[in-house]
């Protein structure tokens, strides 16, 4: 099956199984008894919300068949977005019902007199807004990574558990003995994705450890971890791919990282792979400096088609930004490795020069295929030749050659260049198809 | 371009399952239903069970 029917099937699987209760729910109860039009319309958004919210976690829980046709990346900003959709939907099901006066303003408070079904109710919307306000604000209020993500998945489980006992004790529907099945497999649905995710995987991960070769700095207060597989075979992937990187005792540790490797994908599958990572002042700059050769990492993965592999073209344009240069040098390492003849065009963006991440290995790398490189700096430093400033439509279009439109191109860096380049590149010509992006700042 | 894509789709999915949902709403109505059909004193949502006093 080709891409495109893949992720034409994944997409209506989704909206499928969101509507299906909503449809089973009509269908077996024809006749809500509600006197109001609005409440019945309420019920079905909560109904729609709830099923929204127990999709959340499969979005995001690694299956490659669903994985393999979007990218994780564009997994993660469906999870985001869907999230928020269905907060939108939770606050209209409780507007809506407080605005027919079927329930009076207090039934949302403490007060003793509210029954515990509305009880749940209110901490499971009360819950849903929290994991998606503190989701979207987490870097404006400086929560750390780790700890947003244990916040994340305790909340998330928390939204979930609590709607469903808030509509199989006070949901009209629900009362209904197919609709009783249907919450039913739902549930089981939302466990195997849970037990799968947080139990399966791990186990799986625990058979395949992986041990620290070499930990290096590099130029942008960035390092370099080379990763050996340890009594197993390792994998191969796809340059531009990245995986989960776990540092815990074990792999059941809740906080890891997606990081891209930079080394080619034409290692042996037995062989080392290198995970460049740069210092953002969290775990990137106290566990991974931490790192000695031999200790143990788990190591989730290949994901992701941000990869020359699945876009053939006569060359390639590649913009990379900050350490977002990361999967861009693993594609060159890898085209190199193959003795590839196509030219390469890459656009280096950063601050300083000192920040120009990997830039020794490029220029290694410009002796062993047809590679261009224009490092481009915000602030240069004295006798500078080179570009100046940040990379916009007029900078790459005096770089491109001339048939530069077959050319397929790969964007990766911090959100302003990857926002920009989704306006400069097709004001340039460039076919929507021959653009790939991926955003190293997905969660 | 990926980024625009899911975003876009995100935003036509809301708009099919709002959609849904007043479809939903008037497919099940009761007609014959009024304010009426549930007293002030008792509010008589879900499972039979009023939201007020829990009396069934």
């Amino acid at each position: 099956m080709n891409l495109l029917l893949r992720g034409i099937f994944w997409f209506g699987l989704y909206v499928f199984l969101v509507a299906f209760p909503l449809l089973v729910g009509a269908v077996s109860v024809p006749q809500s008894g509600s006197p109001s039009l609005v409440v019945d319309l309420a019920d079905g958004l909560g109904y729609l919300a709830l099923s929204m919210l127990a999709l959340e976690m499969a979005l995001v829980s690694r299956m490659d068949e669903a994985a393999g046709a979007f990218g994780l990346d564009a997994l993660l900003q469906f999870h985001r977005e869907a999230g928020v959709a269905a907060l939108l939907l939770v606050l209209a099901h409780v507007v809506l019902l407080l605005a027919t006066r079927g329930y009076p303003l207090a039934m949302l408070g403490p007060g003793p007199g509210v029954p515990w079904p509305i009880r749940v109710g209110t901490l499971s919307a009360a819950c849903t807004a929290a994991v998606v306000l503190v989701s979207l604000g987490r870097r404006r209020i400086h929560l750390r990574y780790e700890t947003w993500q244990l916040l994340h998945g305790i909340l998330a489980v928390a939204v979930v558990a609590l709607g469903a006992l808030h509509v199989a004790a006070l949901g009209r529907f629900a009362a209904s003995t197919p609709m009783r099945v249907v919450g039913a497999l739902y549930l089981a649905l939302f466990l195997g994705v849970l037990l799968r995710y947080r139990v399966l995987r791990p186990l799986l991960l625990l058979r395949r450890p992986w041990v620290v070769e070499s930990n290096r700095a590099e130029r942008g207060n960035a390092r370099t971890l080379t990763l050996r597989p340890s009594g197993h075979p390792g994998f191969s992937f796809q340059p531009g791919q990245f995986c989960w990187l776990n540092m815990g005792r074990t792999p059941f540790h809740l906080e890891q990282h997606p990081i891209s490797m930079s080394s080619s994908g034409e290692v042996p599958p037995a062989g080392a792979v290198s995970f460049t990572i740069r210092d953002l002042g969290d775990w990137s700059g106290t566990v991974v400096p931490a790192l000695r050769p031999g200790d143990r990492v788990w190591v989730d993965g290949p994901y992701g088609v941000f990869s020359p592999d699945r876009e053939e073209g006569p060359g390639y344009v590649l913009v990379g930004g900050g350490v977002g240069v990361t999967p861009l040098v693993s594609m060159v390492e890898t085209l190199a490795d193959r003795d590839d003849r196509r030219p390469v065009l890459l656009f280096h963006g950063a601050h300083t020069e000192d920040e120009l991440t990997l830039a020794e290995r490029l220029a290694e790398l410009r002796t062993r295929l047809d590679l261009t490189v224009v490092p481009v700096l915000e602030r240069p430093p004295q006798g500078w030749t080179g570009e100046v400033g940040l990379i916009d439509g007029d900078l790459i279009r005096r770089h491109l050659p001339h048939n530069h439109r077959r050319f397929q191109y790969f964007v990766c860096g911090p959100a302003p260049l990857m926002d920009a380049m989704e306006q400069v590149l097709p004001a340039l010509g460039i076919p929507a198809g021959r653009i790939h992006a991926e955003r190293f700042d997905m969660v | 371009m990926t980024h625009r894509i899911v975003a876009t789709a995100v935003r036509l999915v809301l708009v099919a399952f709002v959609a849904a949902a007043i479809a939903f709403a008037l497919v099940v109505r009761s007609p014959g239903a009024t304010d009426g059909a549930w007293p002030a004193t008792h509010r008589n949502f879900g499972a039979g069970t009023c939201v007020t006093c829990h009396e069934r």
